[in-house]
């Protein structure tokens, strides 16, 4: 009785949308015409989608910015935890949590701090490049298509290296010490200890941490939407993004509805066996 | 090498961390209270020659900042109160009972929290729409819902995890009924948790952007992020208002993170890694 509510608030949050997802998918309905009853259309909606280039194209676009993004967050919080973690014991915590809080600002101001320090004009990237002679002209960040690309990987990195971080150092001070000293007894060198005790202690939770990671940021439409909104030229037009432009500004709610569920398709196969083989699920 | 240049440079590697991640968000403090004509000469100026309000003055004459404060507030408020309310009954179901399907039913939990959002806004959209919720905060809370009640079961039940069972044990022993002592034992040794779920609960309704631009479309509903974006036309960038904006945004955020992150980071990582 007591888990009864949890089980209807997400029932009619995630699960019915999600079967009402597929019945949309395979019919006609528009944005534009929300009071009648939608066509069933069979599969017209996944062929049109998958046989138009726009969808491949952003695919790309997506595994390029997710791949690369959770790869330097990986290695960058793991960096981070490791030097965090060579610190006297009763700081590690506090430097953790310190470090933690882009994690959880919101992402819209997240957006608008990096557009502002990224702008052509006034901003103070291109302040500092164009003052110590690094560049002559200023940089259009966010209007240069592979430019805009580079940049939102280092603001999705900013922004969410800190949970690799704080799960690594977790994972970390938990490797018991005596595993370290007999190595030293053995005379073991620093590199070597990382190499042969760390690594393989952390490949575990780094295996979570990447797959978790690999779902949220395929997954995250806002900071792109208020950076790029997909552009420009849409060298930033994600899945998401074109998820959101479909249904809501092409009003085609159908297609949106098959664009999402081919999403969830190549989520479920490449994240979740990796999760669940993790035991965390 | 020796030991004293490893921690030279460990300290000099932390160092630049530290100002990777804080020199953005000083620099969108700092930018919000320099005076117009500084922000925009295009030259470099560390801190301003003055500091100024000026920018959150135009602010709450140009733009309804208060009213979308109000707005957020309330949908962050109820979204995490029902939250926390529901997934105090479900954590302490999930412990004390045995029932059918147990495992299965926690797995739905752990793939709700898991689960990206973005991939049913079609059909919440037309959920909302039968349902009447366009335009309506219940309707916001509700799709809120979706991500903050998985995460509060989540980090609430690693909360409940650090009572022993054995003090329950005791009281049933006593004659106290299995809801006697969720009344009796478990809420009140669990208070620091929901007070830290609950704000957590609050930073992440207070934060979505969207949702929010989903199912709102009236100026008078918009919440904080809705407000931001909105500073940004095709024609025009606000950047007054889009910094103060941003911070003001920001402020609640990072208030309560300073009260609450030890906790957070705590229950993040012990759930994570059980």
């Amino acid at each position: 009785m007591l888990i009864v509510p949890v089980f209807l608030v997400l029932g009619l949050v995630i699960f019915y949308p999600l079967a009402m997802n597929l019945r949309l998918s395979l019919s006609d309905a528009d944005l534009l015409r929300l009071r009648q009853a939608p066509q069933f259309v069979g599969l017209a909606n996944y062929v049109k989608t998958l046989s138009d280039p726009v969808f491949w194209a952003s695919l790309a676009t997506t595994l390029i910015i997710t791949v690369s993004a959770v790869f330097i967050q990986i290695v960058l919080g793991t960096a981070t935890a490791l030097l965090i973690d060579r610190q006297p014991r009763r700081f590690q915590f506090f430097l953790a949590s310190i470090l933690f809080l882009p994690y959880v600002l919101p992402t819209v101001a997240i957006a608008m701090m990096w557009k502002w320090m990224l702008n052509e004009t006034y901003g103070i990237v291109n302040q500092v490049f164009l003052t110590s002679g690094i560049i002559e002209q200023p940089i259009s960040w966010l209007g240069n298509p592979s430019l805009a690309v580079l940049s939102v990987i280092l603001i999705e990195v900013w922004a969410r290296f800190p949970f690799v971080m704080v799960i690594v150092l977790a994972s970390l001070t938990s490797i018991p010490e005596q595993l370290y000293e007999a190595a030293k007894l053995d005379g073991a060198s620093w590199r070597q200890l990382i190499l042969h005790i760390t690594l393989p202690w952390l490949k575990f939770v780094l295996i979570i941490v990447a797959s978790i990671r690999f779902l949220w940021t395929f997954n995250h439409l806002e900071l792109i939407w208020v950076l790029t909104k997909g552009g420009p030229s849409k060298a930033t037009t994600t899945l998401p993004i074109l998820v959101f432009t479909r249904g809501f500004l092409g009003y085609d709610l159908s297609r949106a509805a098959a664009l999402s569920f081919i999403m969830l398709v190549i989520l479920m196969s490449i994240v979740m066996p990796r999760i669940q083989k993790a035991n965390v699920v | 090498m020796n030991k004293i240049s490893y921690s030279i440079l460990n300290y000099f590697g932390l160092s630049l961390i530290f100002v990777f991640v804080f020199l953005p968000i000083c620099w969108l403090m700092i930018s919000s209270v320099t005076p117009p004509a500084e922000l925009f000469s295009g030259t470099i100026r560390l801190l301003p020659s003055r500091l100024t309000l000026e920018h959150y003055f135009n602010l709450t004459k140009a733009r309804p900042i208060l009213s979308s404060f109000f707005n957020s507030l309330k949908v962050a408020g109820f979204t995490s109160g029902l939250s926390l309310l529901i997934s105090i009954f479900a954590c302490f179901g999930f412990r004390s009972f045995t029932f059918w399907g147990k495992k299965t039913l926690w797995s739905l939990i752990l793939f709700s929290y898991l689960f990206p959002g973005v991939l049913i806004i079609i059909p919440l959209y037309f959920l909302m729409f039968s349902l009447r919720l366009l335009n309506t905060h219940s309707g916001l809370v509700l799709a809120h819902s979706s991500f903050v009640l998985p995460l509060a079961v989540y980090l609430l039940s690693s909360f409940f995890r650090t009572i022993p069972v054995e003090i329950g044990d005791a009281a049933l022993t006593d004659g106290c009924s299995k809801m006697g002592t969720l009344f009796r034992i478990t809420i009140p040794l669990s208070l620091p948790g929901f007070l830290t779920v609950g704000l957590f609960g609050f930073i992440l309704s207070w934060n979505n952007y969207l949702f929010a631009m989903i199912l709102l479309n009236r100026s008078s509903k918009y919440t904080l992020p809705l407000l931001i974006a909105q500073a940004i036309q095709p024609d025009q960038i606000f950047w007054g208002d889009l910094l103060t904006l941003s911070v003001v945004t920001c402020l609640p955020v990072i208030v309560i993170f300073v009260f609450i992150n030890r906790h957070f980071v705590k229950g993040l990582t012990a759930g994570a890694l059980k």
